[in-house]
């Protein structure tokens, strides 16, 4: 009777939760950082992120990190960004070993 | 092929780990070890390396796994060194190892005290494999409880199915010496087992129903995705044991007793035989229950699947919130209780036993058709959720084709009075409508894809895809959550981007905790901006201009475009520009104030004071996540 209707907390695999910038956002002017927000825990060792800009050039600096304060957050600094849109495909392995992978795209306007 | 491996390793790895439990647990506390006759030693020993091994397989697929190469290319010194100090699944196994070390050492030693460290070390080993389950992926009291749940449940399952094929052993034994003596040391093992198996049930199913509530979640994630119908798989396996552990217990125990009428000891001999069989076919179901296990670790829980749902109609407890109903269904409720408690009172005495039952029978009838109002239509998408994360940007777009699609029926405003609406035989939906918060939004993803038969509401699943058909509901929902919200009802904002100074990216949700005063302003964005950072409000007030010109320096920004058609709807006439508007979010993403034009310094405070101490205690509608 309990179960019914009332969702726990979904976990298993590491989900993208959000990100900064949201998911098809649009940025006046171009972040130095993707960060992105997942539902649970991350190995780092195992986890990275790409950013590609329209013509698949990557534009990240290739070291993407774990927030030291939260393990469900990893971010990648950027290289600066000219207008166009952007691609940011990710990859994490969660802490119990769930692989999981997607991609996002935002646009830094003129 | 490593996923084949990493299933069989797992499940080897489970089930010994189970059985070298179960056979010490045996071995120093239901039965003396002596009348085992050593035979609980050489079981463990062949145990032992079976662990090890199958450990370091899994350890292996699990390695090629993460890399995302084959078994072969994961067999590198590098990688596998990675794996094992830079994971927490690797320092697990490691530790793993080394209680398998100490345990060979532990049952060198032919001493009692040994044989107990032996069974603490082994139900360490066991337990330990919580840790490299989906408790790991939780955070702060759910990952406390969940884990505390998954150590008892693994230790329960090896106290008890471990157990099992040792008290088989056992009765074969007893069943070959056939002494009297054997028969009593049979029977006093029988009840210890029998008690410590009952306690081990009550901890599985406690336990069980924990785990349930977090891996499936919700009944539809257990009857409509895979991941939950394996788990009800595994819960009626789990059933048909506890039955057999049930007639074992009521029916076979006490048939064990040595009767003076039965000198050549039929009865017990054939009781005995019979608890033997059923300890076997009760282990048998534990280990298809263990290999269900090692299959469920490696899949998607049901709480991150959609959900299908399979019938035609679903629950819906929205009517206990309703005062039109509420009170017929507690009335109704206390009717069902009171027919139990007759039905209760007629089973314990005879007399009037067929009238009290006729009246318990009276009662449940005149209280069945109150329920009516818990059970509604239901779509197979109904519990689908929404994968938009329910962004401003996805709005827009929902608005967009909105006016493309839906607007010439339902009303440019979602009013239901578009130009067509009076030709139509049916009236289009009203959809700002208090209705619409009594669909769940997977039933408006049904039918805006499918249709609603019966009426001119066409199907679109051809002509728009799911991202576009699911920000056609996020714009739904914002444009009755900006209705309601004139009416003083709580809305949440749909997440956007926010720059800050320094540069890194953020967003309202990345916010959270924050309360965020967003300004909509032209050319003297920039004044306005200084005037409210003078006005002091607080360090957990984040200023937010959003234009298209570029932003003052130092100000948090958010881009104007996509933001202001947005929250235009929460305005109180949403033709209205929004330049000029200002609004007021709390740190749960509530709007609490929509300025057509900005606000006094008095009113802005005290805004600002009742947003901080005065939190909104509606639960957000769900958004999902973004997959």
């Amino acid at each position: 009777m309990l179960l019914l209707g009332v969702s726990g907390c979904a976990l298993g695999h590491a989900f993208l939760d959000h990100a900064a910038p949201p998911v098809g956002s649009t940025l006046g002017a171009a972040p130095d950082r993707v960060r992105l927000w997942f539902t649970q825990e991350l190995e780092p060792a195992f986890s990275g992120i790409e950013v590609d800009d329209a013509k698949g050039a990557r534009v990240d600096d290739g070291k993407a990190v774990l927030d030291p304060n939260d393990a469900t957050s990893l971010s990648v600094g950027l290289k600066p960004l000219g207008a166009g849109t952007y691609t940011v495909h990710w990859h994490v392995l969660s802490v119990d070993t769930h692989r999981t992978e997607g991609s996002l795209t935002f646009e830094v306007a003129k | 092929m490593s996923e084949m491996l990493l299933l069989v390793a797992r499940f080897v790895h489970y089930a010994s780990a189970i059985a070298l439990t179960g056979c010490l647990c045996f071995a120093t506390a239901i039965a003396s070890a002596r009348s085992l006759d050593g035979a609980w030693r050489r079981i463990a020993w062949v145990t032992l390396p079976i662990i090890v091994l199958s450990g370091t397989l899994w350890f292996i697929a699990q390695a090629a796994r993460v890399s995302d190469s084959p078994i072969a290319a994961a067999l590198r010194a590098e990688l596998l060194s990675t794996v094992l100090w830079h994971t927490q699944f690797g320092s697990v196994f490691a530790l793993r190892l080394g209680l398998c070390v100490l345990l060979a050492l532990a049952l060198f030693r032919r001493t009692l005290p040994a044989r107990w460290i032996a069974l603490v070390l082994a139900a360490l080993l066991l337990a330990s494999l919580a840790w490299v389950g989906h408790a790991v992926g939780e955070k702060g009291r759910d990952h406390t409880i969940h884990l505390a749940a998954d150590i008892v449940h693994l230790l329960a399952a090896g106290a008890w199915v471990g157990g099992l094929p040792m008290l088989a052993l056992f009765y074969g034994r007893a069943l070959a010496a056939a002494t009297p003596d054997a028969y009593a040391v049979a029977r006093q093992a029988t009840r210890r087992f029998s008690m410590m198996g009952l306690m081990a049930v009550a901890a599985l199913l406690a336990t069980g129903i924990v785990n349930t509530w977090y891996l499936a979640g919700s009944l539809p994630a257990l009857i409509g995705t895979e991941y939950g119908r394996w788990l009800l798989l595994k819960i009626a396996m789990f059933g048909a044991m506890v039955a057999a552990a049930a007639v074992n217990r009521q029916v076979l125990t006490p048939r064990l007793a040595l009767e003076s009428n039965d000198p050549h000891r039929v009865k017990a001999r054939v009781a005995m035989l019979k608890l033997r069989r059923n300890s076997l076919v009760e282990a048998a179901l534990g280990v298809a229950v263990v290999a269900v296990v090692a299959w469920l670790g490696s899949a998607v829980p049901g709480a991150h699947q959609q959900a299908e749902w399979p019938f035609p109609i679903r629950y819906d407890f929205g009517a206990f919130a309703e005062p039109e109903f509420s009170g017929g269904l507690w009335l109704a409720l206390a009717a069902v209780v009171l027919a139990l408690a007759l039905a209760a009172a007629a089973l314990m005495r005879r007399r009037r036993r067929v009238s009290l039952i006729a009246i318990a029978l009276v009662v449940a009838a005149l209280a069945m058709p109150r329920f009516a109002v818990l059970v509604t239509k239901a779509y197979p998408t109904s519990f689908f959720t929404s994968p938009t994360g329910y962004t401003a940007h996805s709005v827009a777009v929902g608005a967009r084709e909105f006016a493309q699609n839906c607007a010439a029926c339902h009303g440019r405003d979602g009013n239901g009075d578009g130009p067509l609406a009076r030709n139509l035989p049916v009236p289009p939906a009203d959809l700002t409508a208090a209705h619409i918060y009594g669909h769940l939004p997977g039933e408006l993803y049904w039918t805006i894809g499918n249709g609603t038969p019966g009426t001119p509401m066409p199907g679109f699943a051809a002509t728009l895809d799911e991202q576009t058909r699911w920000s056609l509901i996020d714009f739904i929902t914002a444009n009755a959550d900006g209705v309601r919200a004139k009416a003083g009802a709580p809305a949440q904002v749909p997440d956007f981007a926010i720059e800050c100074p320094g540069g890194s990216g953020s967003s309202l949700r990345a916010n959270a905790g924050r309360i965020v005063v967003l300004v909509f302003g032209g050319s003297d964005v920039a004044a306005r901006i200084a005037a409210l950072a003078n006005l002091g409000l607080g360090t957990d007030v984040t200023l937010v201009s959003a234009t298209d010109a570029p932003p003052p320096a130092g100000a948090c920004a958010a881009r104007a475009d996509e933001l202001a058609a947005t929250l235009a709807l929460y305005l109180p006439d949403r033709t209205q520009r929004v330049a000029g508007s200002e609004f007021l979010v709390d740190g749960k993403g509530w709007l609490r104030d929509a300025w057509p034009s900005p606000p006094d310094a008095t009113t802005l405070r005290r805004a600002v004071t009742i947003a901080r101490t005065m939190p909104i205690t509606a639960s957000p509608r769900p958004t999902g996540h973004v997959h």
